[in-house]
């Protein structure tokens, strides 16, 4: 069979091939539709499963209200730097940028953050907001901003250790953020991201899988205002008196809500973690009478018209000794309070026996736990009673080898106020959810009662008694009646048993209006000095405070039924007007969109209130003073205070040095003398208050 | 000159461009640093392609055809150099010339076809003689598929022998001296694998890989998940997953897999159909050659396109044993796009012969 060189191929073998090429063919296309029809939803499912990640997303915080609706902890948007190079042009671009972008020495950035590429690394997780912009319009490759929610305390420093701190990741760290974590938290959200097979993230969807739950607001008993006050006496008076540090508690004596409580240690940063109201211990002295005080009226061990011999000021009990600042011969019981006579207490003491001393104590409160809701509580240390001689007994009874915190004391001085009822401490008023709804309210609740009524009233007869002519007269007051009793306890010496003679710790247990208790507080003072009496020192400062109090919350202190705060969302931050020119701080005011009022209209601006930094609602003005040219610096204009917050006319004519009575509350409505009018340092100026 | 066939390349070449693109950015970024290094890269080898093939169209094949008994031994000499060039994958396969790289296979794939359409159209070549057809033949293919095979480019060596076996049954050559050269080959190799057991349990797992797709090789479940995720109408040109390194080779020898996902079945049976016109023409191109050459050549062509797809999508679709080998026209490949350019290019020209009407 010869081939020619014509047409000579096989045909049939020809069609053999293209008969096995469509056969071939219709098996692909059946073989795909198997794999892509037929079982493509179950295939597409694994596939997707292995290229989808799940994430959790962060549930948008809580926030923290005071009793009066205001934003003490709130979340607001912040800026997060982060590299995220491709390449190794990029990271070397990325460094010179930040040494420039940081005014740092050149080659620091590498060592500082040594970058790789491909690699996501943070470069600063909390940027201003000029910084984020400026870095944002340069647009560098491999550097980018994340929008992210940071934690903002709009009160600043104002209560920071019952608040506490979360971390950069929002998680409560300390305090009440720390405690409530749970609470503020909420419940996080998934969120699915597709993601590669060496598990690097490439796109996050924007619509979760599972929302995010947001956390429960938390509502406390505290009236930021008040508080402010408090840290601000307690800060005057341990610079003052020399003290090391000082703390104060104030509760309402009604329910046992807390309505202030302060820490302020000497020369350090305030931003404590803790809140040594509650997690320190002191021995308290003689505020601590009023325990075996009440335990021997309610005994019947003592005749209100006995004399006690009080020793001339030194009692031999046992092997011990017993002394008395002022020597005296013989007390009545009253006077053994107001005068605060250790040898008269300790001596009564001995009536009671340690089982009912010890009773009393129990009852009071004391050794035991609040359950207040701050991290690290202490429960304080009494003895064991069945080893107790009878100078153990004295010395107990006038506060000695005891432990307590300031707390326990306010809430036992709390309970004489009100009548002999004992309330738990509480800090938190209710929940609010994220829609605003009260989701739990807290109520108060009446522990047990220390002592009967009628003995109550005599108890508070007595401690009206050390103010109005006793230890505590340096704590009478024009304003409000105080009662209270007084304090000056030897500092246990640590290294060598004992006490030091020479370090004290000075308080003023206390409570007012003495004839209509509301408000019952401590302030103590560690080691002041010289003067290290209670009375003359922490005594001051609980009067300052308690005419504050007064003067600002003239309304009575009923529980309030709002909660949540209206209209105070647009808060506007006051800038620094001190050292500048009255026109230029009156500009720049405008143009936050602040109401400004000054003494003068020219001049340096020497003073503002509320001081920099402060948020406040557009409504609210800011008050300045100019300083003052007057020769002898004795003549200050009025301002012009209409309309002003009673307080901010308050700090004005404090600093002024004026004297002054006011009527009513809220803002000022009308002043005497007028605006603008020269007035010497003698004139009291009048202001009527209400609601504008 | 055949327009069905020029429209159809230029078609599966577009759709070629634009997978290599959609299923290489993210590697190429991640890599290289630049989303279009392998798009650049084929670019600039089908431009080549291009100047290959419009001097391919114009030449008299016949005249040239004899250079190719030389040229065949210059390429076995290149399947030799490839040994000494560094590996990559783990297999020898490529030359390594400054930025580019060459397969030698291909080279050789359509030099072979080339030699044997003008080989065997010779006159004197009486085929229907066992020792006409065993002699000339057998040892020189012999060796470049062993050259191959120990690369290790076992779907090059079959997508050759295949070809190679089509070329010979068209030719002429008897059924059984065919059955001579094949069968001991297939006897040799069920020996070893089913009593010597090489590699035996590749081979079983293979075999349930065929009804159970998701059970085999890690590279072929990623590519029936591709499959399967593309579903219909696919998941959206770009939006494709598994070529975030799930899918190995999603740019080169698994792209069939890439492009399922992205376009679905729907696109995948634009892509066959395209495939099978440009089979079909070639079929009608050979029928009207005026020549025993022209139509070898056109036969041996067109069956090399046909093997190469079929075995690609047979090995992504799970049919066949896991094999590398790329799509012709589409994958990302610069000898596979040139030799296949080339290769339509022939059949252009044979399209143009004298006496062929091709519709």
């Amino acid at each position: 069979m010869k081939n020619r060189d014509s047409l000579t191929f096989s045909k049939p073998r020809m069609a053999v091939v293209y008969a096995l090429v469509i056969l071939i063919w219709c098996a692909l296309f059946f073989r795909l539709a198997v794999i892509q029809i037929v079982n493509g939803e179950e295939y597409g499912d694994r596939a997707r499963k292995q290229s989808t990640g799940k994430t959790k997303v962060k549930a948008e915080r809580g926030l923290i209200f005071d009793r009066k609706g205001r934003q003490l902890a709130v979340n607001v948007i912040s800026n997060a730097l982060y590299a995220y190079p491709s390449g190794k042009k990029e990271i070397r671009n990325i460094y010179r940028y930040l040494d420039r972008l940081y005014n740092r020495k050149s080659g620091s950035s590498q060592k500082r953050y040594s970058l790789s590429p491909n690699r996501f690394k943070y470069i600063d997780r909390d940027l201003s907001d000029a910084l984020a912009a400026k870095i944002t319009n340069d647009s560098i490759p491999g550097l980018y901003i994340e929008k992210g929610v940071k934690r903002d305390y709009p009160f600043g420093a104002v209560g920071r250790q019952l608040l506490g701190y979360t971390n950069i990741d929002g998680n409560g760290i300390s305090g009440l953020e720390y405690s409530y974590d749970s609470v503020l938290a909420g419940i996080p959200g998934l969120i699915d991201y597709l993601r590669d097979a060496h598990r690097n993230t490439y796109r996050i969807k924007t619509i979760p899988l599972v929302r995010p739950v947001a956390g429960n607001s938390i509502v406390l008993t505290v009236d930021w205002y008040f508080q402010e006050i408090v840290e601000d006496e307690l800060k005057a008076a341990v610079e003052k008196y020399n003290a090391l540090e000082g703390t104060a508690v104030f509760l309402d004596c009604r329910t046992g809500e807390i309505l202030a409580a302060a820490d302020y240690v000497a020369g350090e940063n305030n931003d404590a973690v803790k809140l040594r109201a509650v997690s320190n211990c002191i021995e308290p002295g003689s505020v601590f009478k009023i325990v075996a005080a009440s335990a021997l009226l309610d005994e019947g061990l003592v005749d209100l018209e006995e004399k006690i011999y009080c020793e001339e000021g030194l009692w031999r009990c046992g092997r011990s000794r017993m002394r008395d600042d002022h020597k005296y011969d013989s007390l009545t019981f009253q006077e053994i309070i107001e005068l605060s006579s250790n040898i008269g207490t300790g001596k009564l003491a001995l009536r009671l026996g340690p089982e009912k001393l010890c009773e009393a104590i129990d009852r009071f409160g004391f050794g035991q736990k609040t359950y207040v809701g701050l991290p690290g509580e202490q429960s304080g240390y009494i003895g064991d009673p069945g080893v107790w001689s009878d100078y153990n007994i004295a010395a107990l009874s006038i506060g000695h080898s005891i432990a307590v915190t300031p707390l326990q004391l306010s809430s036992a001085m709390a309970a004489l106020a009100n009548g002999g009822s004992l309330y738990r401490p509480i800090l938190i008023r209710g929940m609010i959810n994220n829609e605003g709804k009260l989701i739990q309210k807290s109520k108060s609740l009446m522990i047990g009662r220390v002592i009967e009524e009628k003995n109550a009233e005599l108890m508070q007869s007595f401690l009206a008694g050390v103010v109005e002519r006793g230890t505590g007269t340096p704590v009478k007051s024009d304003i409000v009646t105080i009662a209270g009793k007084t304090g000056t306890a030897e500092v246990p010496d640590l290294e060598n048993g004992g006490y030091h003679k020479n370090k004290f710790v000075a308080s003023f247990l206390g409570y007012f209006p003495a004839e209509k208790p509301q408000v019952a507080g401590i302030v103590v003072l560690h080691q002041p000095e010289p003067i290290h009496y209670g009375g003359h020192t922490a005594g001051p400062a609980f009067k300052n405070i308690a005419e504050r109090y007064t003067i600002t919350n003239s309304e009575s202190l009923r529980p309030d039924t709002k909660l949540a705060s209206d209209g105070d969302n647009d808060l506007l931050e006051i800038p620094d007007f001190i050292g500048r020119d009255v026109s230029l701080a009156m500009k720049i005011a405008a143009k936050k969109g602040l109401n400004l009022v000054s003494d003068r209209s020219e001049g340096v601006v020497v003073w503002q209130f509320p001081p920099e930094g402060r948020r406040i609602p557009g409504t609210e003005t800011v008050a300045v003073v100019v300083q003052n040219d007057d020769e002898n610096n004795e003549k200050v204009t009025i301002i012009d205070m209409s309309g002003l917050q009673m307080r901010t006319a308050i700090a004005v004519l404090n600093y002024q040095g004026l004297k002054f009575e006011i009527d009513g509350y809220g803002k000022v409505k009308k002043q005497f003398p007028s605006a603008g009018a020269l007035v010497g340092k003698k004139a009291r100026c009048r202001l009527v208050c209400g609601k504008v | 000159m055949d327009r069905k066939l020029l429209y159809s390349t230029v078609a599966l070449i577009g759709i070629g461009m634009v997978m290599v693109y959609s299923s290489s950015s993210v590697m190429a970024e991640n890599r290289f640093g630049s989303h279009f290094f392998f798009l650049k890269r084929q670019f600039i080898w089908l431009i080549m392609a291009g100047i290959a093939a419009w001097v391919v169209m114009k030449i008299d094949l016949k005249k040239y055809a004899a250079y190719s008994v030389p040229l065949i031994f210059i390429s076995l000499a290149l399947l030799a150099l490839v040994f000494v060039m560094p590996a990559r994958n783990g297999s020898h396969r490529w030359l390594f010339i400054g930025p580019f790289t060459i397969q030698p296979s291909e080279i050789f794939k359509l030099l072979v076809i080339v030699y044997l359409a003008f080989s065997l159209s010779q006159k004197k070549r009486d085929i229907t003689n066992l020792k006409q057809f065993l002699l000339p033949y057998v040892p020189l293919i012999g060796a470049g598929l062993m050259l191959i095979i120990l690369e290790p480019g076992l779907g090059s060596a079959m997508t050759i022998t295949l070809t190679v076996l089509t070329i010979f049954f068209l030719a002429g050559v008897r059924l059984y001296h065919l059955s001579v050269l094949t069968l001991p080959l297939v006897g040799l190799v069920s020996f070893m694998v089913f009593v010597l057991g090489y590699k035996k349990p590749r081979v079983i797992d293979y075999m349930s890989a065929i009804s159970d797709p998701l059970s085999g090789s890690y590279q072929v479940k990623q590519a029936v998940l591709a499959l399967g995720a593309g579903g219909i109408f696919g998941s959206g040109l770009g939006d494709g997953r598994q070529k975030l390194f799930f899918l190995p080779y999603p740019h080169t020898d698994f792209i069939f897999a890439s492009i399922g996902e992205e376009v679905g079945f729907v696109g995948l049976t634009v892509i066959l159909i395209l495939f099978f016109i440009i089979i079909r023409q070639g079929f009608k191109i050979a029928l009207y050659q005026p020549d025993k050459f022209g139509y070898l050549l056109a036969m041996g062509i067109t069956a090399s396109i046909f093997t190469s797809v079929i075995i690609n999508i047979g090995v992504v679709t799970s049919l066949l044993p896991t094999t590398g080998i790329p799509l012709p026209f589409i994958s990302y490949g610069g000898s596979a796009l040139l030799i296949s350019v080339i290769s339509v290019s022939v059949l252009l020209n044979l399209s143009r012969r004298k006496g062929v009407v091709v519709r």
